[in-house]
């Protein structure tokens, strides 16, 4: 049935990177992305990689699933590769073809651009591997909390984002219960083109998003009848704590900063 | 026979860690205006196995014949088998999506590419048949009837495709006592009037007894008993086991047993329990 | 004694789509006293929903009065305290809850209510100790059957330490086990941690096991007392299309026929003992 999907793509296990922090992961995560921007040499991907090795290999994700989330994204990666390759002008040329050439700097620059991608895809969903959807939230309410000097809605943020999780499933299944009530009665959703097939969604979506209004109106009753005022005053039953681990953690990728820009700028 | 399972086994994500076998083995028929209650808690695969009875779901093993139409696993094109059996599922007014009572009715036999005069022959035959005045409510939004209206507007939407088989899954969860009656009242016109044969999915023991014909009882997604009322209730102890209740008068003759008294076990109407005790009693009354 | 809730000739209309306006309540009082489990019953559109939403603070008095604990619901600054007081449990369980952990969701109002963490785990694991979900603390509501779901809802309300609890259809959508298991939870509740509850619902089997028995019909309270006196009244109950329990129907018309059955027995053990004497 459609509710046993997991979502996000979480992989509990219990490993050092699952344990730690989730600001930690969150906060690492940005550096690891920005940095990949400063490279500049091939030698400083290596660095890259081999940051990007130990924390696959202390997360104990079996390596395939780290490369699992690139295959959605293969055609982007070639696309960017290709159009880097032909279109960046200047350099020696290499190879000549009718009106294409692709010359030095084009190759360096559709590799780069493609090695960026890839270890930004990879990075990226070693943090969503790692941590689950309502840990990410709780970090990113509390990251953010600072913002709410400038009237940032940190708190309703990561509200909404909970709701939104939670709700998942429901929908999801949900949606295979009207699908199945509208094709007893005769309606098709798999066949026709496009326009027809747009036009059969309407029987599905109609009661979809009366369903989820009713439900938030529901909820919202539900959540005032529990006292809900917005975060104000709001406590947490889970604190985060920033534990040794976690500067361990920072303390490696300062690292990798410092290793990248003395390569690049050293 | 207008139904029949044989050996159906259904296995949801089948290759996945979320596989799950929901029925195993399930073989039973069920004639021609035969009224047939199919309980069982909740998990005892009575949901999976009436999808499997208009193609819904398809058996991972095992055959299911509905009127001569045979599904399985390779079964393909099933709107045929859609014509004959009818589908109202738990809170069917959750499908409602027209703009208006006539339009929703008609969505269905819409489907079956009818003329404009048979679609609407069968839409105002629907209506009536749950007890909707179409004329009066035929341009009303659907969202802005009652709940009981809204439920009964459901099911003259599949009412309206015409099938001779009707399978309803809980008809009446939700609803008060009046609305329940109200529902059952049709159903059972329903049966005796049209001669439609109909398989009601409940977990009210005490409206299946009344209601029904035969009762088939599942529990870990196999049959587990099958018979008249008074032969399934009298099986007290195994519906226990399940996890299941029965009405609350054979209970009552359960325990007069227990105290040693003579009284009979298949008894599940209040009316049956009157004639027991009347005559348990004897002499105490005048009547 | 001063009751816990005290409601005041409250009246309350709905306006539909149309502008039509309906009565939803008629002019309704009622006095309940602390630790009283008392079962509202009636059809759909009778106002009993809308009488437990006032008892809550979700909707305020068009007219007449509603004290919570000497709390007037009218007026703002006791909103919060009077939801604290009065814990309130829904008909839907998909859509009371918000977390997608158990734990997180009985932990929502101790959180609302700016408890200190430590206290708020004690009475999480209290709280779901009380309901018997212990082991489910961990699992995500979608895992969970309905009458769970509802325990995990009571769960969420009892972590905010309420005397009373209103719980507005809960077993409304539930099958036979769940609202057994809502049931049993409910008595334990009011049997051995002395909590109030307003249990509204149509089942009457469900209504056999309260103090007290209200009967709504058109926005109006049509009957009031112990379930015995309640349904001694079988034709009453009927003309208003509710239903009797098959024991009390039996026993009613037993007694129609000049049988001597004795103490109106509400249960099998009670109609067993009638009928044995």
């Amino acid at each position: 049935m459609l509710k046993d999907i997991t979502l996000g793509q979480y992989y509990p296990k219990d490993s050092p990177i699952h344990r730690l922090d989730p600001r930690t992961k969150l906060v690492i995560t940005f550096m690891f992305i920005v940095i990949i921007f400063f490279v500049r040499y091939y030698t400083g991907y290596l660095y890259v990689l081999a940051f990007l090795a130990l924390a696959v290999a202390l997360s104990r994700i079996p390596v395939k699933y780290v490369l699992k989330g690139l295959k959605p994204l293969l055609f982007i990666i070639v696309l960017t590769f290709l159009i880097n390759l032909f279109f960046t002008g200047g350099g020696t040329v290499l190879v000549k073809w009718w009106r294409l050439e692709i010359t030095r700097e084009g190759l360096r620059q559709a590799i780069f651009m493609a090695l960026r991608l890839i270890f930004l895809v990879s990075g990226t969903s070693l943090l969503t591997l790692t941590t689950s959807p309502i840990a990410l939230t709780d970090g990113i309410e509390l990251l953010l909390k600072p913002l709410r000097v400038i009237r940032f809605p940190a708190h309703e943020l990561a509200m909404m984002m909970t709701i939104a999780l939670r709700f998942i499933p429901t929908l999801l299944e949900e949606t295979d219960k009207i699908m199945k009530a509208q094709t007893a009665r005769g309606a098709d959703f798999e066949s026709g083109n496009l326009v027809q097939r747009a036009k059969a969604l309407v029987p599905l979506l109609v009661p979809l998003f009366i369903s989820a209004f009713r439900r938030a109106d529901e909820l919202a009753m539900a959540m005032e009848a529990r006292c809900y005022r917005g975060g104000e005053n709001r406590t947490r039953m889970k604190v985060l704590k920033v534990e040794s681990r976690d500067y361990a953690a920072y303390g490696i990728a300062l690292l990798l900063v410092a290793a990248v820009l003395m390569n690049a700028y050293l | 026979m207008p139904i029949k399972m044989e050996n159906v086994t259904h296995i949801y994500m089948p290759g996945t860690p979320f596989m799950s076998r929901a029925i195993a083995d399930v073989s039973l028929e069920i004639s021609d205006g035969e009224f047939v209650g199919l309980i069982g808690h909740t998990g005892s695969g009575k949901s999976t196995l009436i999808q499997h009875l208009n193609g819904l779901l398809k058996p991972t093993e095992g055959v299911v014949y509905v009127n001569g139409i045979r599904v399985d696993k390779d079964s393909k094109n099933l709107k045929a088998l859609r014509r004959e059996v009818g589908l109202v599922f738990q809170y069917p007014e959750h499908q409602l999506f027209e703009e208006t009572v006539y339009l929703d009715i008609a969505f269905g036999p819409k489907n079956l590419g009818l003329t404009e005069d048979e679609i609407d022959r069968r839409v105002t035959e629907a209506a009536e048949l749950v007890g909707i005045d179409i004329n009066e409510l035929k341009d009303r939004s659907p969202f802005e009837l009652s709940g009981g209206q809204r439920r009964r507007v459901a099911i003259a939407g599949v009412l309206a495709m015409e099938p001779r088989i009707l399978v309803l899954d809980e008809p009446t969860a939700g609803l008060d006592p009046r609305g329940r009656d109200e529902i059952f009242r049709q159903i059972k016109d329903l049966h005796a009037k049209k001669g439609m044969t109909i398989i009601l999915v409940s977990h009210s023991m005490e409206d299946v007894a009344r209601l029904v014909d035969r009762i088939i009882v599942m529990n870990k997604g196999r049959v587990e008993l099958t018979g008249t009322p008074a032969e399934v209730f009298s099986h007290a102890d195994r519906l226990l086991e399940m996890g299941l209740g029965m009405p609350q008068v054979t209970g009552l003759m359960r325990a007069l047993r227990d105290k040693g008294m003579d009284v009979p076990v298949d008894i599940y109407t209040v009316q049956q329990s009157m004639d027991v005790l009347r005559k348990l009693l004897g002499g105490s009354g005048n009547a | 004694m001063e009751p816990i809730i005290r409601v005041r000739d409250l009246h309350y209309d709905y306006v539909n789509s149309e502008g039509e306006e309906t009565a939803a309540l008629d002019g309704v009082s009622i006095d309940i006293y602390k630790g009283e489990f008392v079962v509202i019953i009636g059809h759909n559109g009778s106002g009993k929903s809308t009488l437990a939403k006032h008892l809550n603070a979700l909707l305020k008095p068009k007219s007449g009065e509603v004290f919570i604990k000497g709390m007037d619901t009218r007026l703002d600054e006791n909103t919060w305290n009077i939801r604290q007081t009065a814990g309130m449990v829904f008909q839907n369980p998909d859509n009371q809850m918000v977390a997608t952990v158990v734990e997180e969701d009985v932990a929502f109002g101790p959180e609302n209510l700016g408890i200190p963490p430590a206290e708020i785990r004690s009475r999480v694991d209290e709280a779901l100790r009380s309901v018997n979900m212990t082991e489910f603390a961990k699992s995500a509501p979608h895992f969970l059957s309905g009458g769970q779901k509802q325990r995990v809802a009571i769960a969420g309300v009892i972590a905010m330490k309420p005397e009373i609890i209103i719980l507005d259809e809960p077993t409304a959508m539930l099958d036979p086990s769940g609202r057994r298991e809502v049931m049993e939870t409910i008595r334990h509740l009011n049997k051995d941690e002395g909590i109030t509850i307003v249990h509204i619902t149509h089942y009457m089997d469900e209504a056999v096991e309260a103090d007290r028995v209200v009967v709504m019909e058109k926005g109006r309270i049509a009957a009031d007392g112990t379930p015995r006196e309640i349904f001694s009244k079988v034709d009453t109950l009927r003309s208003i299309g509710l239903d009797v329990p098959q024991v009390v129907e039996l026993a009613h018309r037993l007694r129609e026929e000049g049988f001597d059955i004795k103490g109106e027995p509400l249960n099998i053990e009670e109609m067993v003992e009638a009928i044995c004497r």
